[in-house]
């Protein structure tokens, strides 16, 4: 038989489609590989995960500048902005690093919303006192605390934009940017991702995820929530995000154990004594980082009062885990979280 | 045209197709893959596609398909089977009729046979709510490849007989 | 009509199958990353029913699935499988040990899929 250009023409088409859709569907296992990132900083782990032309670059962008700002914000940092702000308690007011300015605006901002009663930057003499996470934790006398109590307030932060500098209204107090630096630079690397082109990637900061847009085959990013008395890794389930930031504050990240009773990193500013609030952990999702790291110490609240504190805000969904293993979720999260315990331990309390 | 030998013939086709498939049933299938199998259904329906319309095509393959499921495997297959065989039918007809130049019946069954058991995996992605297709495709690719032979040369062997013996001429 | 004689369309069509299929196998073979967590999943309806880390399992562990079929799983040291199943075609039990990452065995009639995965295969982050 012989076979003109003709056949071969008409055979062109459908071996092209043939084809086409077969790769269609292989396709996906040959994505572009991401360049991954694990630095030290911040006193943990920073992993990133940068797809498309401009990753390398990006990436590194985001590792220089979280070093910079770690040596201006780590509390013990000789000559590091935050330093320099403690030191001069009380005796007026010290220019600082326009970055500095910037998270201290936003951390007076996220206190306000909860009136200072979840998160409070000025928490730091207390957070000292008790130096949990360092290697002697310790429990202060009651009286101590009574006096330190009456130091944390945000309101004292005082801040003038126009000269870049800031105080602290009393000598003795002191600021902590514990609770906001991971959170505030999530949004920052986002940024820089953003300024480089690039249209995905995560960056976790010690368990505080930042995601931007969504995976490369446009499926969302999947976080897991840590089983708070899990090994590392273990997970009561998982949040299906994208172009969000991802917080978990819990009592089981850093503390240490006296005499049968657990104290955990979180300290509560009224009371003065670490978070003992009948919650596990706190998993706030927001677009914010800056924002949901500052909600996530709704933790200290409890349950409710915390779940309120998470609706006046308005614009995060939340994840509580209760002490008696229970995991309440905001009603506009419930599509999607799912509820995956492996130890059978947990209970999904989904109508409420 | 007779219509009245043209409907012998499709009766007979349909149930030489259920025979044919209930007959399979007995064959066992190496590759524990769902809805993989060697697909005997498919040579009558390649006849019916050399000598008939497509619309006859497609109720030989609808009634074969739910006939079968109702005797064998239960109803719950039977999704499976109408999305295999009408689409594979379809592609199949259209193939045979618009490029019968550049493929043997050998090669429109090999086709058929990848649209049919693509069709399954697709529908039990859908039930199962999980993607099962790429997990299964090289493996799939190739049991079409030799399914697809076997009806095929099958097919084109039935196809020459009946042709030579004119046993459908007159239609 | 000869039925010995193969169409130009044919060969290329067999020939390009083979070469995606070789394709997709070497790319699947890439995929396999030996050293990680071996974790199977099982799910029914899309649902998570179990999730068990095969390497840290000492007992064998039978999981009895009884949704209108009944079923067994047998999971062991780094290995699983459907065991028993009601179904009429045991396409599931035929299936065998599921040993390595990327692993998968279906369960059509009970809508049951286990799957083998890498321990980060699930989530693409952790947050902690």
């Amino acid at each position: 038989m012989e076979y003109g250009e003709q056949d071969m023409k008409k055979l062109f088409y459908p071996l092209l489609i043939l084809s086409l859709l077969v790769f269609s569907t292989g396709c996906n296992i040959g994505q572009s590989k991401p360049v991954q990132s694990e630095d030290f900083a911040l006193g943990t782990i920073i992993n990133q995960e940068v797809y498309g032309a401009n990753a390398k670059k990006a990436s590194d962008e985001v590792a220089v500048k979280i070093k910079e700002l770690d040596e201006l914000w780590t509390i013990n940092n000789q000559g590091g902005d935050i330093n320099k702000l403690n030191n001069n308690a009380g005796q007026g007011y010290v220019e600082l690093n326009p970055e500095t300015i910037s998270i201290l605006k936003d951390a007076r901002k996220i206190a306000d919303l909860s009136g200072g009663v979840a998160f409070d930057i000025t928490v730091a003499p207390l957070v000292k006192a008790w130096g949990i996470g360092t290697d002697n934790p310790q429990v202060p006398a009651e009286d101590v605390l009574k006096k330190l109590v009456t130091l944390v307030n945000y309101q004292d932060v005082l801040v003038d934009e126009a000269t870049n500098s800031a105080s602290l209204l009393k000598t003795g107090q002191m600021v902590d940017l514990g609770g906001i630096a991971k959170g505030y630079i999530g949004d920052m690397a986002i940024e820089i991702y953003k300024k480089n082109g690039i249209t995905s990637a995560f960056a976790n900061l010690g368990g505080n995820v930042v995601v931007l847009g969504n995976k490369p085959d446009g499926s969302a990013w999947k976080v897991g929530i840590q089983n708070p008395r899990g090994q590392n890794g273990e997970i009561v389930g998982v949040v299906s995000v994208a172009d969000k930031a991802v917080v978990t504050s819990g009592d089981y990240q850093r503390y240490f154990i006296k005499d049968g009773k657990r104290y955990c990193h979180i300290i509560n500013p009224q009371t003065g004594y670490p978070a003992d609030s009948g919650l596990m952990s706190v998993t706030i999702i927001a677009s914010s980082s800056t924002e949901a790291d500052g909600m996530s110490k709704a933790f200290v609240l409890g349950l409710e009062k915390g779940m309120e504190l998470v609706k006046r805000y308005g614009k995060a969904e939340a994840i509580f885990i209760t002490n008696d293993k229970k995991i309440y979720v905001t009603p506009g999260l419930q599509g999607e979280f799912q509820f995956e315990d492996a130890t059978n331990e947990y209970t999904y309390i989904q109508n409420r | 045209m007779n219509k009245k030998k043209r409907d012998a013939v499709i009766i007979i086709l349909i149930c030489n197709a259920i025979l044919i498939s209930l007959l399979e049933l007995i064959i066992p299938v190496p590759i524990p893959i769902p809805g993989v199998k060697l697909g005997l259904g498919n040579i009558i329906t390649i006849i019916a596609i050399v000598f008939l319309d497509l619309k006859d095509v497609l109720i030989i393959v609808f009634l074969r398909c739910i006939v079968v499921a109702v005797l064998s495997k239960g109803i719950t297959v039977l999704p499976f089977s109408l999305a295999g065989g009408l689409l594979s039918a379809l592609i199949m007809w259209l193939l045979y009729k618009k490029m019968s130049r550049v493929f043997s019946i050998k090669g429109i069954s090999i086709i058929g046979a990848i649209t049919h058991n693509m069709a399954q995996l697709t529908v039990a992605s859908l039930i199962l709510r999980e993607t099962v297709i790429l997990y299964y495709l090289p493996i799939l690719l190739i049991s079409a490849i030799i399914t697809g032979l076997i009806t095929g040369s099958i097919s084109e062997l039935t196809v020459r007989e009946i042709e030579k013996r004119g046993n459908f001429s007159g239609m | 009509m000869n039925t010995r004689i193969f169409k130009i369309g044919d060969k290329i069509l067999i020939v390009s199958i083979a070469i995606i299929v070789v394709i997709l196998m070497l790319l699947k073979t890439v995929e396999v990353n030996p050293d990680k967590q071996l974790t199977a999943v099982i799910k029914q309806n899309g649902n998570l029913i179990k999730q068990i880390n095969l390497n840290d399992l000492k007992n064998p562990e039978y999981i009895h699935l009884n949704d209108g079929i009944n079923q067994v799983i047998l999971a062991e040291k780094g290995r699983i499988r459907f065991l028993e199943s009601d179904c009429p075609n045991q396409t599931c039990v035929k299936t065998g040990w599921l040993t390595k990452s990327g692993d998968k065995a279906v369960c059509i009639p009970s809508k049951v899929v286990i799957t083998i995965a890498g321990y980060n295969k699930q989530v693409d982050i952790f947050s902690y």
